[in-house]
């Protein structure tokens, strides 16, 4: 292969991956935003994504709603869903100490599995793409790119960059910020806390309905779409440093470069595990991820 | 015995400590006062090796400390408290002394119930006997402190670093404080080297002072001089005084 | 002294199991789920300890269990060393790794620690899928069973199922008693002051890092030799056992138990092996329902159910004796778990 072919093989590479990054920035900021306002590693993020998947796959097949309201529709209701799992599954927690994490990590644990084999149940044969008319291809001379996946790409962009935006300018936004860096100090200027955690974690779960859906759209969603979602998700926040909103952001696209680069240069299979060697060697140099995160 | 020289530690662009040098007599009890922020908990730290310091070196007894790890620096005879009072909190007062006690102990056959009994001793000494078995988060601030003292003891130090132990004690207290330091003093043979913001219970308490601000050294001298020095009252009071 | 020794919780679990394999000797599925229930017992104080005892968020269990599995495996396969060597070689191998974990993660704490070693997890099981062929790939491997041993007119059958049933229950209980034993005196005051401020125990002498290596070492070791008591027991070894699935089963074990308590270990197994057993009726809606009796679960009970047990057989030893005169009322039987 020539040098020039090599080149544009590994720009589209690394475009892909970035692509692929933005697909999943959307679940890995719900979990750092998680964590960092309820302190709690929360393992049915997958499944939250797998969840809005199959909502919208159900409302387009089964009620016959176009996409667009489908996916809103799923959104919120995998909204709601967070918001029902935080009331019932993790409040009874809130205040016991260390003892929390681990519990909360457990409670996260069993939600997964109880979705997971719940969609399972109710689709045996679920295995399929998200339909979609948008099949045009643009092309930028060297590098050709569904058109799918482009607005797949900025979707992501914008929704994190409005979320950002909402975080800094809106009085709710800056609360959540404020529990997330001081509960005690944010009850004290008359934050209601616990309402501000379910928000964040309803908040969380809809960020990574959306980022399942988007999954379907180019992938396909399958049942068990939720741990391997759920390690990639790990593995970004913890690059990115947990809790940390811009790093989880910079982390998905590193990491969907990395994926992308071990699917050209070594095999397909072994892209998890290259994943996780890059984060542990990070970790054991850098303690708390790449950027700042909290502990 | 102990002595620093040129101290220096950053964090990130800000200078905790600039060149501090220092040293403790034998016997003394040392003061270390300075607005907060000055960087005497700082010292304290980097002096136990819970931080490294960037520049300069530390010396205990003729031997070099500064790279030692923190428990090392135990064996070597020095104990600390903290200033937020870090007592293990799931464990009583006995057992957070005993922890100190298993390390005097460490390689001796002792018995067991010869180390209860010495635990039990050092609660003793700062009046906490009747609630050792009381889980420490359960204790007062106050009490916390003082089984952050009888902990440090436990080690059988030669030099014990009290980090702001007054703080937060009314004036009664702060008497039976005093009272109860200089009664430990003689018959374990301790340097004290002491972080306080109440000057006056200072200025009872210590032969000598040395004051910090902005991670500086500016002065020391007996309680009398510090308490006169014109920048050490600009420190603490501003400016326009 | 007869009374002393009804006192010992390791003498009435012996007890207890002695007679259920009177009981159930002939049942053998019950008696294969009680073997699994000692081994997973045994793999579960490795989430005790590190998780509940030092607060070192270990997430790689399976993949210790599958250290040893595999070791035991592999040295069988292509040294045709004997089982009982075996055992403790892989123990050691997996101890080992366990130490270079150790030191890696020195520094890292808390969810970054889970984060690294719930990689160390998954990248474990992805290199036994791909070094194939020494590790047979996802076609596993055959591990042979204790073999058997001639003394002229009687032949010991070491393979056999009783044997390994008493055999694991005495690894379990030995084990336990080791850790309890262990964190009795200094290192389990030591590994306790390191879990909740570890600052505070520098500062009064503690050795950190051996003390995190330590606990590691242990983790790693226990891990590996249950592992080998697993593939020796199953017979055939596979990388799907050592999936991160197994790090969840070990340490839910813990969890379910009481992750503070040790005799949680053998409680928390048996929910872990029992309970989808008993929700096989439920047929396909097993693991969701798995997955919802864990949450109420970890709601209601959060400090898991050996407390609940504890106070139930207390309650029946006390009602018992006292029914028979054997207690006075004043005096109540007590055992702690």
């Amino acid at each position: 292969m020539g040098t020039e072919a090599f080149w544009h093989l590994l720009l589209k590479n690394l475009l892909n991956g970035i692509v692929f990054g933005g697909l999943l920035s959307l679940t890995a900021v719900g979990l750092t935003l998680i964590f960092g306002v309820l302190d709690i590693p929360n393992f049915a993020q997958g499944e939250f994504a797998m969840i809005g998947g199959f909502l919208s796959i159900f409302f387009m097949k089964s009620l016959g709603f176009p996409l667009i309201p489908a996916s809103v529709c799923a959104v919120i209701l995998v909204f709601f869903i967070g918001v029902l799992c935080e009331r019932l599954c993790i409040s009874p927690f809130y205040g016991r100490g260390w003892q929390f994490f681990v519990l909360s990590f457990f409670v996260s644990l069993g939600l997964a599995f109880f979705f997971e084999d719940l969609v399972k149940n109710l689709r045996p044969t679920l295995c399929e793409v998200i339909p979609c008319t948008l099949t045009g291809v643009i092309d930028l001379g060297f590098y050709q790119i569904g058109t799918l996946r482009l607005i797949a790409f900025f979707i992501p962009i914008t929704i994190l960059f409005s979320l950002y935006v909402f975080s800094k300018r809106t009085l709710l936004g800056m609360a959540i910020n404020a529990v997330a860096q001081d509960t005690v100090g944010a009850t004290l200027v008359g934050i209601n806390r616990s309402r501000i955690y379910t928000l964040t974690f309803g908040l969380g779960a809809a960020l990574s309905g959306l980022s399942g859906i988007l999954y379907g759209l180019i992938f396909g969603i399958y049942p068990t779409m939720g741990m391997d979602l759920n390690f990639y998700g790990f593995a970004i926040v913890a690059f990115g440093g947990m809790g940390n909103f811009l790093g989880a952001i910079l982390a998905s696209f590193l990491i969907g470069m990395i994926d992308s680069l071990t699917a050209m240069f070594i095999e397909s299979n072994y892209k998890l595990m290259v994943i996780f060697v890059t984060l542990i060697l990070i970790l054991i140099f850098k303690p708390s991820g790449l950027l700042k995160g909290k502990s | 015995m102990l002595r620093g020289e040129r101290i220096s530690k950053h964090f990130g662009g800000i200078s905790a400590l600039t060149n501090v040098d220092f040293h403790v007599e034998e016997g003394e009890i040392l003061g270390l006062i300075g607005p907060n922020g000055s960087g005497k908990s700082t010292l304290f730290n980097v002096i136990t090796n819970l931080l490294r310091p960037d520049g300069g070196n530390l010396f205990f007894k003729g031997k070099e400390i500064t790279h030692m790890k923190t428990h090392e620096i135990c064996k070597l005879g020095i104990a600390r408290t903290f200033q937020e009072v870090r007592t293990f909190k799931e464990m009583t007062a006995l057992e957070n002394v005993l922890a100190g006690v298993y390390f005097r102990y460490r390689g001796l056959a002792v018995g067991k119930a010869n180390q209860i009994k010495e635990a039990q001793d050092l609660l003793d000494s700062v009046n906490l006997s009747a609630k050792q078995n009381a889980l420490a988060k359960d204790l007062s601030l106050v009490d916390q402190r003082k089984l952050e003292i009888a902990r440090a003891l436990s080690l059988r130090p030669s030099l014990l670093l009290l980090d702001e132990v007054l703080a937060g004690l009314i004036p009664g207290e702060v008497e039976q404080a005093l009272e109860m330091i200089r009664r430990i003093k003689e018959p374990l043979a301790l340097t004290i080297f002491i972080i306080e913001h109440n000057i006056k219970a200072l200025t009872k308490l210590c032969t000598r002072i040395i004051v910090l601000n902005y991670g500086e050294k500016i002065t020391e001298g007996s309680p009398s001089e510090v308490v006169k020095n014109p920048s050490v009252i600009q420190a603490y009071l501003g400016e326009k005084v | 002294m007869m009374y002393r020794l009804f006192r010992n919780k390791y003498f009435l679990l012996f007890l207890l199991f002695l007679a259920t394999f009177v009981v159930l000797r002939d049942n053998s599925y019950l008696i294969y789920l009680l073997v699994m229930i000692f081994i997973y017992a045994t793999t579960a104080l490795t989430a005790i300890l590190p998780i509940g005892h030092v607060g070192q968020l270990v997430l790689c269990q399976g993949a210790f269990w599958g250290l040893g599995a595999y070791s035991y495996a592999l040295l069988i396969k292509y040294y045709g060393l004997s089982p009982w060597a075996c055992l403790p070689i892989s123990t050691l191998c997996s101890g080992l790794v366990g130490l270079g974990i150790a030191f890696s993660v020195m520094r890292t704490k808390g969810i970054y620690l889970g984060i690294v070693t719930l990689s160390f997890g998954v990248i474990f099981q992805l290199v036994l899928i791909n070094l194939n062929p020494l590790t047979g790939g996802t076609s596993g491997v055959n591990t042979p069973h204790f073999p058997r041993l001639n003394l002229g007119a009687y032949t010991i059958n070491f393979g056999s199922e009783p044997f390994y049933y008493f055999f694991c229950l005495v690894s379990f209980l030995g084990t336990m008693a080791f850790l309890e034993w262990l964190l009795k005196g200094k290192v389990g005051i030591y590994l306790r002051c390191i879990k909740q401020d570890e600052t505070a125990a520098k500062s009064i002498g503690i050795n950190f890092r051996f003390y995190h290596v330590l606990s590691f070492l242990l983790t790693a070791c226990m891990g590996g030799f249950a592992g080998s008591l697993f593939a020796s027991f199953q017979g055939f070894i596979s990388p799907t056992l050592f999936a991160f699935d197994s790090t969840l089963s070990i340490i839910l074990s813990g969890v379910v138990g009481g992750i503070t308590r040790l005799p949680g270990s053998i409680v928390g197994a048996s929910f872990v092996v029992i309970f989808p057993e008993i929700l096989r009726f439920l047929a396909d809606y097993r693991i969701t329902f798995y997955g919802l009796s864990l949450v109420f679960l970890l709601i209601f009970l959060p400090e898991g159910l050996t407390p609940l047990l504890e106070k139930g057989f207390r309650f029946l030893v006390n009602v018992i004796l006292s029914r028979r005169g054997y207690l006075k009322q004043s005096e109540k039987f007590k055992v702690d778990l």
